[in-house]
């Protein structure tokens, strides 16, 4: 279980509680529950590496405490 | 959505939101216009995860009970380090055991008695003992040894043994040496003396079982005459003259080919032919007979006679040998390739323009010289022509003056209509329109008449009390009366700078240049300037990583820059002449070469370049329906005349008297 910060620089912070072995997707899904967003409008960045949905928070070595981008399409 | 309450407290740590959030009851997941951080507890998230249809979350493990460590991942266990201070000591301790181990042994194998020590018993008693036991076994094995030797003698093993002392060799003469080969000469031989011969050696598992006897010395001898030998003809090298190998050859001996390699061909090998057999005397008297003849002379020697031939005179007329082969003709086998001849072309041959002159591409065509030739040919007929496109262009001319109607004319006929019109009703004009659209813009035109802000007030009332509607003057020439309205506080125009200072200080005023006594501009709502989400609690830059000390002043696009989907340009590429023409894109590309190096088409292009254009010029005004000379109208204008459907044409029947 690893909790993730999630910010995109325009207000909104949030804190999500996750599985190591959950996708980007699920990840994303929770987050929009959470901001109220739609899941498939939010991008998950870090720098210039976007993380696709269908891989594993183990496998982009998404550990606890680590903060994403949060963008919008 | 439903309203849901918390159960229990938020699990954020040390948050300030959090009396915020608990007074929203809508839902627990809601943020906060402040943007402030949230999180969800375990038990909220796994129902949002079951709502979403995920596993629960996994509660963090504890490390195993047998000690082992998981890794980061939770994946993988890893063995623990060595740890080298009890690698070390284990190694000492080995070592020493080692050692221990060692000196016991070797101090077992010294537990000797040693000679100061030893028995302690009487002495001399126990030594008599001692001595006379050692006797006793001594006697006992001789004794044995004996039995065991006796048994040998009474089973005959002894013969088997080889003997001790080799025996003497037997002497053997002449008659146990026939038929054994030697391989020299007899000449090599020396009389007089004794030559002591050996066998030869040989491998074991030669074919022939023949021994040969050889003398060492006289082989090396041989060994030593055939290299030198060797070397000289290797040293002289090819002789195409060999005087030796053709005496050689003269004398009956076989010519060798290429001499200097049979030493790489057959390498040392002891000649079968020479040598001799001992007790053969047959073959020797016959060796020896042989010699003798070649010593004396060969039975064939060619002799060369030194007589010359006659001379005679030499004949005027050929042999028919000579002739034969002087004149043989010799056949030519398969055919020789002929080349076209390049022949001049005879002027005559050809008419004017039909020779086959390689030089020029385009082919100016026959028709075109015939065109130049025919049009002067016909003149009567283009003055018919000319008149009847005067004619032409006039009718044109008049009808397309028609068509453009003279403005004049336009403004008498819009007076007889607002003539017609009269008072009655509503007249809708573009013009009048125009002018009451007008009468709603800002106060530019105030200023043009400084006297209008008596007439302003009276208007005012006018226009408010018919609404919408408002009558302008057309005729009159003064411009709409404005007024300057207050406006939406800052959006409204700054008031105009009048002549005198009244004007000044009304712009001071408004700018805020100047403050009127006791009233303070009110200030602008503060909510319809801020911004609606902002919180400054969003700048705790808390994290050290590189996203917190990246540039901040970047405001460049947050997300990438995406084409418009579905969007397929139509992509027209026109290309101009600097006649007007168009181009096809070589020709463009030609003109853009052109532009680009400076440089143009030299004379001849240039000059091509015209006639291709006047070319198609005259294509263009070439009449499709009709031949280049009008044959079709011809014929129809004389069929016209003679008023028939035929037309007779000269020839030699009709001319002919019948």
């Amino acid at each position: 279980m690893l909790e993730v910060t999630c910010n995109d620089r325009l207000g909104k912070k949030v804190r999500v509680k996750c599985n190591p072995d959950d996708t980007v997707g699920d990840l994303k899904k929770l987050i929009a529950a959470q901001t109220g967003t739609r899941y498939d409008k939010i991008v998950l960045k870090k720098w210039y590496t976007v993380f696709k949905d269908h891989i594993k928070l183990a496998d982009y070595e998404i550990h606890d405490g680590m903060n994403l981008e949060l963008y919008y399409q | 959505m439903r309203a849901l309450h918390r159960p229990e407290k938020n699990e954020s740590e040390g948050d300030k939101s959090v009396e915020y959030e608990r007074e929203k009851t809508k839902s627990p997941v809601q943020t906060q216009s402040g943007g402030a951080q949230e999180s969800l507890s375990i038990e909220e998230t796994n129902r949002l995860r079951a709502k979403l249809g995920l596993k629960p979350l996994e509660v963090n493990e504890k490390p195993a009970d047998d000690g082992k460590f998981k890794d980061d991942l939770g994946e993988f266990y890893h063995k623990p380090a060595t740890n080298i201070t009890e690698q070390k000591k284990t190694e000492k301790l080995k070592e020493k055991i080692k050692e221990r181990k060692e000196k016991r042994n070797i101090e077992e194998k010294l537990q000797t008695t040693l000679l100061g020590e030893g028995s302690d018993d009487d002495d001399a008693s126990a030594w008599v003992k001692r001595s006379r036991a050692i006797e006793t076994q001594k006697k006992e094995a001789a004794k044995r040894a004996a039995m065991l030797d006796e048994m040998d003698a009474a089973f005959g093993v002894s013969a088997l043994l080889p003997p001790r002392a080799p025996p003497a060799p037997a002497p053997y003469r002449a008659p146990s040496l026939r038929g054994l080969r030697v391989a020299h000469q007899l000449d090599a031989l020396e009389d007089e003396r004794e030559t002591i011969l050996t066998l030869a050696d040989k491998e074991i598992l030669a074919e022939d079982p023949e021994d040969v006897l050889i003398n060492v010395n006289i082989v090396d001898n041989e060994r030593y005459k055939k290299n030198v030998e060797e070397r000289k003809k290797a040293r002289a090298g090819y002789q195409a003259y060999d005087e030796e190998a053709e005496l050689q050859a003269s004398l009956g001996f076989r010519r060798s080919v290429l001499s200097k390699y049979d030493e790489q061909i057959q390498p040392d090998q002891l000649d079968k032919d020479k040598g001799f057999v001992i007790g053969d005397e047959a073959s020797l008297d016959a060796h020896r007979r042989r010699e003798l003849l070649l010593a004396q002379g060969p039975a064939s020697r060619r002799m060369e006679s030194l007589a010359l031939p006659q001379p005679q005179l030499a004949a005027d007329y050929m042999d028919q040998h000579e002739i034969q082969a002087k004149f043989k003709k010799t056949k030519r086998k398969g055919k020789m390739r002929t080349k076209p001849k390049d022949e001049p072309i005879d002027a005559d041959t050809y008419d004017a323009a039909a020779a086959p002159l390689d030089t020029d591409d385009t082919d100016v065509r026959a028709g075109a010289a015939a065109l130049v030739v025919d049009e002067e040919e016909t003149e009567p007929d283009t003055e018919l022509h000319a008149a009847l496109a005067r004619a032409r262009r006039l009718r044109l001319k008049e009808v397309q003056d028609a068509a453009v109607p003279k403005v004049e004319e336009l403004l008498e006929r819009v007076k007889e209509e607002q003539v017609e019109a009269g008072p009655e009703g509503m007249l809708f004009d573009a013009t009048a329109e125009f002018c009451r659209t007008l009468g709603e813009a800002p106060a530019y035109f105030a200023k043009q008449n400084p006297h209008s802000p008596e007439h302003n007030p009276d208007m005012d009332v006018e226009e408010a009390a018919s609404g919408a509607w408002s009558r302008v003057d057309v005729d009159s020439e003064k411009p709409a009366d404005l007024k300057a309205g207050s406006g939406a506080g800052a959006l409204a125009g700054e008031p105009a700078l009048g002549a005198g200072v009244a004007g000044a200080l009304r712009l001071a005023l408004s700018k805020g240049y100047l403050q009127r006594a006791g009233a303070a501009p009110a200030p602008p709502a503060a909510h319809s300037l801020a911004a609606r989400h902002y919180s400054i609690e969003d700048k705790t830059y808390t994290d050290d990583d590189k996203h917190g000390r990246r540039e901040r002043g970047y405001s460049g696009p947050l997300t990438d820059f995406r084409e418009k989907s579905n969007f397929r340009p139509t992509v027209k590429l026109d290309y101009v002449d600097d006649d007007g023409r168009p181009l096809a894109p070589k020709e463009a590309f030609r003109y853009l070469s052109h532009k680009f190096h400076g440089k143009g088409p030299g004379k001849n292009k240039q000059e091509k370049r015209i006639k291709k254009a006047v070319q198609e010029g005259l294509m263009k005004k070439m009449s499709s329906t009709d031949t280049p000379l009008g044959t079709l109208q011809m014929l129809q204008d004389k069929q016209r005349e003679t008023r028939s459907p035929y037309v007779l044409l000269s020839g030699a029947k009709r001319d002919a008297p019948h």
